[in-house]
């Protein structure tokens, strides 16, 4: 049902894309009026209540809970999109929040500039979990991505930064050639761009083999396989979350990844390109997981420096996301959906926390090795404290958020059908290894002794991020429910035309 | 011309572009390699668009042209700053971070 | 028929010698001539295949106002920016490695390319329908009817991403020690 007029319930679709970019334009405006740090701060963090509230009216009237779509499909707003708005939100608040005394210090950009930057990706990601369209999603990728180059090479300390920007800039427009290739392909196959009819096109072509959209396929994973770095494809993550702000680096791991997989899942199964089950597809995408994983948790053991652990974690992080993927295309069913987006709220969640410890760590010392942390839970120790419970988190120490939606994955993985048996073990393998690093990190917080003991000062704002941070896991780690509840209405909702 | 030699020439131009990614170590030479490659994508929904005579793919040249205008500013931004700092562009040369 | 195929050849013949000298090229400036001259052989593709619009673009901006930004910015940093001679020796293997992967992309994708199949309609979504305006509507307005009445939705975010692109490259051009 494309609908052609634009009128006010398309703007209503719209607006909190459209919140986001007037807000980034106040916030950049400030730059010229004040040259104190915290008015733009505010500006930008209360400025974030207006897209989150006009975000929630569509929640509560989401078109009595039918997807509806403006500007020719272009534009879907359906309870998926919502899910990811919201996080997006979330994220967004939280990456603000910690860069408060960040910026001024280490950045060569205003702090009008910075906020606005990081703003306008922000508009990039939710779009990208909006879109209906392929030339909509390359569009609101390049919106996400562009951003995110620059706020790679904003550090002041130029060598290492400028360095990882030029890494991230290449890799960046690299993939997103590879992605567009596989666009090209996909439109030549199916004649048509729009999601809804490429997934009606595609119906019975993938078992037919026809190799141009089998190619177009191939060639689309890969180019997302980039943004979320999955293995052939993870070369420079770690460089780029070394040398980039620590606040940036953040952004990366999250926001980047969750807009990946967002645009991933509506691309494959929104598209329909998931939908006919192609032998060729899941075997690829399960062989991608069981090296991204087993990659990430086994190079993060060697690590000495906490941005290059995080990046390697992150790394297999997106292995057990990609479990659900394989899940997902094996059995076209909501459920290793539903598992995804419950893993990706905890993930986001915990590592907004552990950032924070790390901005912490930072401001205090200027170091970011592992050994650095020795004796932090003496010097600060309600720092270290919820930065440990958010490491556990991650890590997915039984009673945390992270064991339920790890277990879930695995449980979607397991309980239809024992095609991914192997992925499952793997996995679980993979989750007892990763435990030694997140582990020794504590370990050397807790009970090494410090060279020398001294309270150490953590800026006010970091400690809020990271007191949110906690207590959204425990909550979420207490009524895992809900979120899961949430997680499905989402997850389903991409499979309503 | 049938449609195939047109996808054939897109598919070497690409490949010769992902190929120049790979073993060049200039970070311009890259760029350019990368420009290569969109361009070949170029072609590729051109000749779509031609062959099944619809302007999507004409739609998607344009605003990839558009794309790489600003890709190609904010990259060249980068590589400027980071050769004032040093005066070598060595990809591999860049190694303060090890990779 | 056959003044086409001849133009296709020799197009084809100076796209792919130009694309292999961007890339083997030793001296940049040499590779961005290079460049300079695939982009053009790909706007006399894009003619060949009735795409006036696009084709005239793609020699105005692209061609011409891209590539310019590109050329300044090589000349400006052409002398420390060869690949030394020691470079390409330490790299052997990597060389033999990524020119096989190149190699094996190629084959690949023109195997895909003869024995895919082409969608067998175009889908008359609401943008879609408008492939009909070519016909009747000169080729230029066609392009114009479609990308503000389809698709101007992505064409108002591409101004939101040039903004972006304007904004980085102050924020990054900036002296960084200006304020210590």
């Amino acid at each position: 049902m494309p609908s052609s007029t634009i009128g006010p319930t398309q703007i209503w679709m719209l607006s909190p894309e459209l919140s986001m970019v007037l807000l980034s334009f106040v916030v950049l405006g400030l730059d010229l009026v004040t040259r104190h740090k915290a008015p733009v701060w505010l500006t930008a963090l209360i400025g974030l209540v207006v897209p989150t509230a006009l975000t929630f009216t569509l929640v509560f009237n989401a078109f009595g809970g039918h997807p509806r779509s403006a500007f020719y499909g272009m534009l879907v707003v359906d309870n998926f999109a919502i899910f990811f708005k919201l996080l997006f939100l979330a994220i967004g608040f939280g990456v603000i929040l910690v860069s408060y005394q960040y910026v001024e210090k280490y950045l060569r950009a205003t702090p009008g500039e910075y906020y606005s930057i990081i703003l306008m990706s922000l508009s990039g990601m939710m779009l990208m979990a909006s879109t209906g369209e392929l030339i909509s999603v390359y569009i609101s990728l390049e919106l996400t991505s562009i951003p995110l180059y620059i706020l790679a090479g904003l550090s002041r300390k130029d060598g290492r930064s400028a360095e990882s920007a030029v890494k991230y800039v290449l890799l960046g427009a690299m993939s997103s050639a590879i992605l567009l290739y596989g666009m090209a392909l996909v439109y030549g196959a199916t004649g048509t761009t729009d999601l809804i009819e490429i997934a009606q096109a595609t119906k019975g072509m993938l078992q037919s083999n026809n190799l141009l959209l089998l190619a177009g396929d191939v060639f689309i994973f890969a180019g997302f396989g980039f943004k979320i770095s999955a293995v052939p494809f993870h070369m420079w993550a770690p460089d780029i979350y070394e040398g980039s702000p620590t606040p940036s680096t953040l952004f990366f791991s999250v926001g980047s990844k969750a807009a990946g997989f967002a645009a991933l899942l509506r691309v494959f199964v929104f598209g329909g390109l998931a939908a006919e089950s192609s032998t060729y597809l899941w075997v690829m995408v399960a062989i991608v997981a069981a090296l991204t994983m087993t990659l990430g948790n086994v190079v993060a053991l060697l690590q000495s420096n906490i941005k290059r652990m995080m990046a390697y974690s992150s790394i297999g992080q997106a292995g057990y996301l990609l479990v659900g993927f394989a899940t997902l295309i094996i059995h076209n069913t909501a459920l290793g959906d539903e598992a995804m987006l419950a893993f990706l709220f905890v993930y986001v969640v915990t590592n907004i926390g552990v950032f924070a410890g790390i901005v912490a760590l930072g401001d205090a010392t200027g170091r970011e090795n592992i050994r650095d942390f020795d004796g932090f839970g003496r010097s600060n120790p309600l720092i270290a404290g919820g930065m440990a419970l958010c490491l556990l988190a991650l890590a997915g120490i039984p009673p945390m958020a992270g064991f339920w939606s790890k277990l879930f994955i695995f449980w979607a993985a397991w309980g239809q059908g024992s095609t991914l048996t192997f992925l499952v073990i793997l996995g679980l393998i993979n989750s007892v290894i990763s435990i030694a690093y997140y582990v020794n990190v504590v370990y050397r917080m807790f009970v090494i002794e410090p060279a020398k003991r001294e309270f150490m000062r953590a800026p006010r704002s970091v400690g809020l991020t990271l007191a949110m941070a906690v207590i959204a896991i425990l909550a979420i780690t207490v009524v895992f429910g809900p979120l899961l509840q949430q997680a499905g209405v989402g997850a389903s909702s991409l499979f309503v035309r | 011309m049938p449609l195939s030699a047109y996808l054939a020439v897109s598919a070497i131009l690409f490949a010769i572009g992902a190929t120049g990614v790979v073993i060049r170590r200039n970070p311009l030479v890259m760029f350019m390699s990368i420009e290569l490659m969109l361009n070949a994508v170029n072609l590729s929904f051109i000749a779509f668009a031609h062959f099944l005579n619809s302007v999507e793919g004409w739609m998607f040249v344009f605003l990839v042209l558009t794309v790489a205008a600003a890709e190609v500013v904010v990259g060249l931004a980068i590589i400027v700053s980071i050769f004032r700092t040093r005066h070598n562009v060595d990809v591999d040369e860049l190694n303060s971070l090890k990779g | 028929m056959l003044f086409q195929q001849i133009a296709f050849y020799v197009l084809a013949a100076v796209a792919i010698g130009s694309a292999l000298g961007v890339i083997f090229f030793r001296n940049a400036v040499y590779c961005m001539l290079s460049l300079i001259l695939n982009l053009l052989s790909l706007a006399f593709f894009f003619l060949t295949l009735e795409a006036l619009f696009v084709a005239t673009i793609q020699v105005l901006i692209y061609a011409g106002a891209v590539m310019v930004l590109f050329l300044f910015v090589v000349t400006m940093l052409a002398p420390s920016s060869n690949d030394d001679v020691t470079g390409r020796d330490r790299l052997r293997w990597q060389w033999g490695a990524g020119i096989g992967m190149g190699v094996i992309l190629a084959v690949a994708l023109c195997y895909a390319a003869f024995t895919g199949r082409l969608a067998a309609d175009v889908k008359a979504s609401g943008a879609a329908s408008l492939a009909k305006q070519v016909a009747s509507a000169g080729n230029t307005q066609a392009f114009g009817l479609a990308l503000f009445h389809g698709y101007s939705f992505p064409f108002e975010v591409t101004g939101v991403l040039l903004v972006i692109a304007v904004l980085g490259a102050v924020a990054l051009g900036r002296r960084s020690g200006a304020k210590e």
